[in-house]
């Protein structure tokens, strides 16, 4: 009687289960989602960032990938294309030059997003990028991208490349470096060096925003964490040529040894963990920026070759 | 046993759980999916955008915690693509931007204007003033549409205004000249009437578009037996300018009277304007500000005076002559400087002249001071104080006359134009700027080189006090 019992159960599960996948599947999904017409600069986008990188280039608003805590607005058509541009002569070419396309191809973040304002805090302070999850980098300000090209900006009016380099292009390879330190994280060594140092989100207040060279980092946003600091550390040092360095260092007074200290642990981390001499990076990089200003890339073209 | 009875009681859950979940029979109460029935919405709506001759207005109502600006009218030009769309505000008569839109299905249909317009993205844009933006959205909730009616509600995403979409009857550039000048010629600032033989009164605010109303309320007379007034309540509403009047974002209710809009001849306002609603039986009269002054009033010589200290110690610029530049707009100020004239602009809100960031002198000008054509001057405003002096490059800053009220011998005080919420501007500078794009040039430097008139006149205006009509 017990196994009868039993064995009626396990029919009636059967029956159960079987008789509840009558229904055939359809073999059109119910969910459809928005359709924007492909345009020139789409196709684009296609066939030099997701056809050869499988990098989604978003451009168009979507308030779910922007921060829901600051207000932005969509960034501009035709300034996106040239963001578009940089990054791929800037950034992903340069990597591909420096580290090979494998490199590129398998840490370069599967998406940008970009937005027409900075991110403003309620501190004074904004916010230019940011990286998520190794996979996503945020770039804000894209409708200031025409003043840095044409005057300068902000702190660096009437320098573009310094000022396109300080708001944009560093900003690429500072995220891009959390990006790297998410896949592989950089030696404790580091946060040890200037360990006292770091303030957190008073980087941007009286003394800090002043004495930082003096107290051993190379920007004032460098005081904020270790991983900030080790992310621009790179993105400075790669920016930047020999002489603008030496300068810093001459500012920074005894607290250079700091600075040289955590730069020979990126630079060793870099070469360690990914096989990139820093040296090379930075030469690259500044020879890219200077063809750039020289009119040798096209920003605005969107013919596909 | 007693294990047989567990094994039965479960054999009987089971078929009784089972058993319910087999002999679900449904009708299928729509023939597509939600997804898709919202696609189709999404769809129609399109069509019906981009198939309007003429385009559309939006009645764009702004504001959030920090402020309220009330409405502004948009003229938008859906694409038949259904990609792009081209847009014009009644703040600019002639500027239009194309950029691009979408439906979208979030939390709800969206229409999301997803790349930079300036217009349609002006108010939503943060800065270090507003860091929250000014209320503006640009991405909205359809609440619904009328193809019958021509009417699509929309409600914005973030900020929670209502923006309704209407056709327009004439193309989009006609449209928005009208409501430009419209907008432009409202300088209506006070009103004053009856409901019910209860005595109202109101301030319009023309900058922030904002209807304010004020139940009076008599507590008494005078020493000559005129009734004295005190204001028991106040209600307020932003408004939005129509080819009529004045249509409110909400209705108001005033002594127990509601009504969403007041029309009145825009042909009047300058002089006699009556405020209407004929549905409400209301008539309220409407008055410019005190200090009004047409443009005309304005032309002659003045003398200017501004202290080097706060203490004192004046300086004066005699013999300004303000000369017609753009008739009803500018004049052009001879005899500021032996070097440059500079432009002063009327307010016709106002009615005041208004001093602003301006070009003194313009890019490749054949200047003697400067022979190189990268430099242009330009006068800027300063918010110059006992314990600050911030400069803004910022063509809306700078100081106003306000009138004495003396027709005979007008004298004007310069004060602050309100052009920005924390920036008052008490004074002026000379800045050079370096057009050229070299790392070692300075973007601006003091232009010292030039002076402004008047005994010890410096590259400095510090402080303006006076405008003094002498001719």
């Amino acid at each position: 009687m017990k196994r009868f019992v039993i064995y009626s159960v396990i029919a009636l599960l059967g029956l159960s289960v079987t008789a509840c996948v009558k229904d055939e599947m359809s073999e059109n999904s119910v969910i459809t989602v928005s359709q924007t017409k492909k345009n020139d600069f789409d196709r684009w986008l296609e066939a030099n960032f997701l056809l050869p990188y499988n990098i989604d280039f978003k451009y168009r608003f979507e308030m779910n990938e922007s921060d829901m805590n600051y207000f932005t607005i969509p960034a501009d058509y035709e300034y996106s294309i040239v963001m578009a541009h940089l990054v791929k002569y800037l950034c992903i070419e340069t990597y591909d030059e420096v580290a090979g396309i494998t490199f590129t191809r398998s840490y370069f973040p599967k998406m940008f997003f970009l937005t027409g304002e900075w991110e403003y805090r309620n501190n004074g302070t904004i916010i230019l990028g940011t990286a998520e999850g190794g996979k996503k980098i945020f770039l804000a300000g894209i409708n200031l991208l025409k003043e840095t090209l044409e005057k300068g900006y902000g702190d660096f009016a009437g320098n573009p490349a310094e000022s396109l380099n300080h708001y944009f292009i560093k900003t690429i390879h500072h995220e891009f470096t959390h990006i790297l330190n998410q896949t592989i994280d950089y030696p404790v060594d580091f946060a040890m060096i200037t360990g006292t140092g770091y303030v957190a989100d008073s980087w941007s207040d009286a003394p800090y925003n002043r004495e930082f060279l003096k107290n051993g980092f190379i920007t004032d946003y460098a005081q904020h964490s270790d991983g900030e600091d080790f992310a621009e550390m790179l993105s400075e040092y790669i920016t930047h040529d020999q002489a603008w360095w030496e300068a810093q260092m001459a500012k920074a007074g005894d607290s250079a040894r700091l600075i040289e200290a955590k730069l020979d642990i990126v630079r060793t981390y870099l070469k360690d963990s990914f096989d990139i001499d820093m040296d090379q990076l930075r030469a690259t990089v500044l020879r890219r920026q200077n063809d750039v200003f020289s009119g040798f890339v096209d920003l605005h073209s969107l013919e596909i070759k | 046993m007693k294990n047989r009875s567990i094994l039965t009681l479960c054999a009987a859950a089971l078929i009784g759980l089972s058993a319910p979940s087999c002999l679900k029979s449904y009708v299928e109460k729509f023939d597509t999916s939600a997804s898709e029935r919202l696609s189709s919405y999404l769809n129609d709506l399109g069509t019906m955008l981009s198939s309007e001759p003429y385009g559309w207005r939006m009645e764009y109502f702004v504001g959030n915690e920090d402020g309220d600006f009330g409405g502004i009218n948009i003229a938008l030009k859906f694409g038949s693509e259904m990609d792009t769309v081209r847009v014009m505000s009644e703040e600019n008569a002639t500027a239009a931007y194309t950029s691009h839109y979408v439906f979208m299905a979030d939390s709800g249909p969206v229409l999301s204007f997803d790349t930079y317009n300036p217009i349609m993205h002006k108010y939503g844009t943060a800065s270090s003033e507003y860091y929250e933006g000014r209320g503006g959205d640009y991405q909205f909730f359809i609440i619904g549409y009328d193809k019958e009616k021509k009417v699509v509600n929309l409600k914005g995403k973030r900020n929670g205004k209502f923006c309704n979409l209407y056709p327009l009857s004439e193309p989009m550039e006609d449209y928005n000249a009208k409501m430009f000048s419209i907008q432009r010629n409202f300088y209506v600032s006070t009103f004053e009437g009856e409901i019910d033989g209860k005595k109202v009164t109101g301030d319009i605010d023309v900058r922030n578009r904002q209807f304010t109303a004020h139940e009076m309320e008599a507590y008494g007379t005078d020493k000559d037996g005129k009734t004295l007034y005190d204001i028991a309540n106040t209600v307020s509403v932003p408004y939005i300018l129509s080819e009529k009047g004045l249509s409110f974002y909400e209705p108001l209710e005033v002594f127990g009277m509601s009504f969403d809009s007041l029309d009145f001849d825009f042909d009047l306002a300058k002089s006699d304007t009556t405020f209407r609603s004929t549905a409400a039986g209301i008539s309220f009269k409407g008055g410019i500000p005190k200090d009004w002054l047409p443009y005309e009033f304005f032309e002659g010589t003045y003398a200017l005076t501004y202290n080097v200290s706060t203490l004192g110690s004046g300086s004066t610029i005699s013999g300004i002559e303000l000369v017609p530049e753009e008739p009803g707009i500018s004049y052009r100020a001879k005899g500021m400087s032996r070097q440059f004239d500079l432009l002063m602009e009327y307010n016709i809100r106002t009615g005041r002249l208004e001093l602003r960031f301006q070009m003194v002198l313009k890019p490749g000008t054949n200047d003697p001071i400067i022979d190189e054509d990268r430099y242009i001057v330009v006068l800027l405003p300063w918010a110059l104080g006992p314990d600050s002096g911030g400069l803004w490059m910022n063509s809306d800053l700078g100081m106003a006359t306000e009138w004495n009220g003396n027709r005979e011998n007008p004298t004007f005080k310069w004060v602050d134009n309100g052009g920005a919420r924390n920036f008052i501007t008490t004074s002026f500078l000379l800045y050079y700027y370096d057009t050229d794009d070299t790392a070692d040039s300075p973007y601006y430097d003091s232009a010292e080189k030039y002076s402004f008139a008047g005994v010890g006149g410096t590259y400095q205006l510090p402080y303006l006090n006076t405008f003094r009509k002498t001719k």
